[in-house]
């Protein structure tokens, strides 16, 4: 390869790595990293799924999308599954949403009633010997516990949470 | 003969100069408002490893790090870990520590996220915080997540300690259901 040759292919390469305009092309890969921070840790942020209780809809291990803005624009609705923030978005809680403001909720042999009516659940394998007498749920607040109702009910993460703890929902 | 000579204002400089003088104070007195902050993170941090347990630890060793822990606390602290338990004694911080520490083969504590303010007077701050505990019984891993509120205390050392610790119930259990295990 003749110098000249060793020049142009060396310029190429520059200009596949930067473009034929270098400050041009880093002005755009701060604005797209800076969006991209943005997005992932404000809108869309991936979240790793820990532990049991969301079995067998979310496995541990497993990766998903949340939706941080889900609930902008609407309340969450019943059989939602939402995420809870406790001090920041680090490490949060994934359960579903079972009873809403005002409503009265108990489990009766690991079926659930919503307003003293039996409620299907779809989403529950197996059997269950869950029991809790009926609760009134307060306003602002919703009632919250894991789809994996094989876990006995003293040794499960459930109950009621405050609106403005609800952080956004799955998206994927 | 042309003589090449380099001439360089006073003013070229000064501009750097003042830029670099600027970022310095700067750069000084965020240092020195976040040095509270970071002694008080560092401490957490520490605390954190201490309570850690590895697998096949000396009981000794496990011993020493519980009362390492108490250092980290005030003579009397107000410790308030749900309706029916709570801790006003170093000594019984200690005993809880080694118990909890016991019960399992290892314990991993992961400081995830904190929330802290600090009282304009910098000697208390209050301080909200998300533990991951990823522990080992039996061969079984398991992970538990809690939120807790720490009030720090600076002593006359300039040492931040916690004079006050609760679990915060983000998800607020059934009264009926009693505590979780």
């Amino acid at each position: 390869m003749t110098p000249n040759q060793q020049f142009t292919s060396r310029n190429r390469l520059r200009e596949l790595l930067v473009g034929k305009h270098p400050s041009r092309t880093l002005r755009r890969a701060i604005v797209l990293a800076v969006l991209a921070y943005v997005i992932a840790r404000y809108v869309f942020l991936p979240v790793h799924v820990q532990g049991m209780s969301m079995l067998p809809t979310f496995k541990d291990g497993t990766i998903h999308v949340a939706n941080l803005l889900k609930y902008t624009w609407h309340e969450p609705r019943r059989g939602d599954i939402v995420l809870i923030s406790l001090t920041g978005t680090r490490a949060l809680y994934l359960k579903r949403i079972l009873g809403l403001p005002g409503e009265t909720i108990e489990f009766r042999n690991g079926e659930l009633l919503v307003n003293g009516e039996p409620l299907a659940e779809p989403y529950v394998k197996g059997t269950n010997s869950w029991d809790m007498p009926r609760m009134t749920i307060l306003p602002r607040e919703y009632f919250v516990a894991g789809d994996n109702r094989s876990i006995p009910i003293n040794l499960h993460t459930l109950g009621t949470v405050d609106r403005t703890k609800i952080a956004g929902g799955i998206l994927f | 003969m042309l003589k090449k000579t380099i001439h360089i204002k006073p003013l070229d400089l000064q501009v750097p100069l003042w830029i670099l003088l600027v970022l310095a104070l700067g750069l000084s007195v965020y240092a020195w408002t976040s040095r509270d902050s970071w002694l008080i993170h560092h401490r957490l941090s520490k605390m954190a490893s201490l309570v850690s347990k590895n697998a096949g630890e000396n009981v000794l060793v496990g011993l020493v790090r519980a009362k390492e822990v108490v250092g980290f606390f005030t003579e009397h602290p107000a410790i308030s870990l749900g309706p029916t338990a709570s801790i006003s004694d170093r000594d019984e911080i200690s005993a809880a520590i080694h118990q909890l520490r016991s019960g399992v083969d290892t314990l991993k504590i992961n400081v995830r996220d904190t929330k802290l303010n600090i009282a304009p007077n910098r000697t208390e701050a209050v301080m909200n915080v998300t533990v991951e505990g990823v522990f080992t019984v039996g061969g079984e891993t398991d992970n538990d997540l809690r939120e807790f509120q720490l009030d720090w205390v600076k002593n006359s050392d300039g040492e931040w300690l916690i004079q006050g610790a609760k679990s915060i119930q983000t998800i607020q259990r059934p009264p009926a259901l009693g505590r979780a295990f």
